[in-house]
């Protein structure tokens, strides 16, 4: 339901005319013959209507993962083994089931990303930064938004989220939002993305944990709690099932790089068998074992002292944390995850 | 002189019926207040008009990419 609010008439994008990004035909009284030739969504597509006054935002945006969906098309190739983009079927699929996840201009400074359904969070008045909740995390929430504000029992919000005061642009500035990722195949890989050490950086010498683990283990290895943990959806197959879990898990970083030089880091479990993409007729992924299925994750629920580091009472590190369970080994993998996973389980 | 009359009352007649039509068949429904002036807005910030239009939304399934 298209309803403004009258504000928005007076705003700076309500004195450009409805007509003015949404064409159609003012003069009309008939719905279907203003309708006619009108663009719904003026943001979308490879020329948004936003590029007309923001040229450069919307030419940084135009490569960015959030319009390209470029990550998931990356790792579906890798495990597919070659380029789906000039498979029209296949493209057909990722943009019916994978595709609606990308976002517009609108779809974070106008309205709730199209994946859930839209509605205008200001009555079509233009916002920025973006909603967190209507916005970042009506995508990002599942996993992401449920871990930051402490939506899951027993768990605390990130400590980095304070309502009004911090939020996800205090890390995700709009530059790095709309920024092309530096050529980056996933974000994962985008050394755009903020790291914890730009802000703390001096932390290393604050005591001797730091000393001793600094650029070794992510900094969410000692200061995540449990996260959500995947077991089925996206698009379909039986080699998956069952309902998502909290845990930790530690494991080799999958993806060393000069951006993410730690030699351990925190994974999370996503829900990718052979079968998945069997709708799309595919019934076994060719290069499954190519890419883990416990994936490097940076878990959104920081706190200072965790389980794992909180030694009151005299407990040692070694008891809470080396050796334990939350050490990823071949034991946590059923039989046809092991080769994904072989290359970065630990043992005890 | 008569021809004159005649000619007027016709005129009147013709004035008196077209205002009829205009009363019983407007371009418009009277509590939607379209005019060609308003454009756009007048539907667009008039919610129950809106309302009464709009396609119920299926259900919201989870989502989200993580």
């Amino acid at each position: 339901m298209v309803n403004v609010h009258p504000s928005f008439l007076d705003s700076k994008h309500g004195k450009i005319g409805c007509t003015g990004c949404h064409g159609g035909d003012a003069t009309a009284i008939e719905m279907e013959k203003a309708h006619a030739a009108m663009v719904a969504a003026p943001s979308d597509g490879e020329n948004p209507v936003c590029g007309t006054c923001h040229g450069d935002i919307a030419a940084e945006h135009s490569g960015s993962m959030h319009k390209t969906m470029k990550g998931y098309y990356h790792l579906i190739e890798k495990r597919l083994g070659r380029d789906i983009s000039t498979d029209s079927e296949l493209v057909n699929h990722f943009n019916k089931e994978c595709g609606k996840c990308h976002a517009s201009c609108g779809q974070c400074h106008v309205s709730r990303p199209v994946s859930v359904q839209g509605g205008f969070v200001q009555g079509h008045n233009f916002y920025t930064p973006p909603d967190n909740k209507e916005n970042c995390t009506a995508c990002h929430g599942s996993r992401i938004g449920a871990e930051f504000y402490g939506e899951n029992e027993g768990l605390a919000a990130d400590v980095h989220w304070i309502p009004n005061v911090k939020r996800c642009e205090f890390c995700h500035d709009a530059a790095s939002i709309h920024s092309t990722s530096s050529g980056a195949n996933t974000r994962m890989e985008d050394t755009d993305i903020i790291r914890c050490e730009a802000c703390h950086a001096g932390a290393q010498a604050g005591n001797r944990w730091h000393n001793k683990h600094w650029g070794d283990l992510s900094c969410q290895v000692c200061h995540s709690q449990p996260y959500k943990n995947c077991n089925s959806c996206h698009t379909g197959g039986a080699g998956i099932t069952g309902s998502s879990y909290m845990t930790l898990k530690i494991a080799k970083n999958p993806l060393r790089s000069p951006s993410r030089p730690y030699k351990y880091v925190t994974v999370r479990h996503i829900p990718i068998a052979r079968d998945t993409y069997a709708s799309w007729g595919i019934p076994d992924l060719p290069n499954y074992d190519s890419e883990p299925t416990w994936k490097y994750a940076t878990p959104h629920n920081i706190k200072r002292w965790t389980a794992q580091t909180d030694t009151s009472g005299g407990a040692a590190c070694a008891e809470k944390c080396h050796k334990s369970s939350y050490y990823l080994t071949l034991e946590d993998l059923p039989a046809g995850e092991v080769e994904a996973n072989r290359a970065y389980v630990l043992t005890r | 002189m008569k021809k004159t009359l005649f000619s007027w009352t016709l005129l009147l007649l013709a004035g008196l019926l077209c205002m009829h039509c205009a009363e019983k068949s407007p371009q418009s429904p009277a509590k939607f207040n379209l005019s060609k002036a308003d454009g756009c807005v007048s539907c667009h910030t008039n919610a129950d008009l809106l309302k009464s239009l709009a396609t119920p939304l299926p259900p919201v399934t989870e989502s989200g990419e993580g």
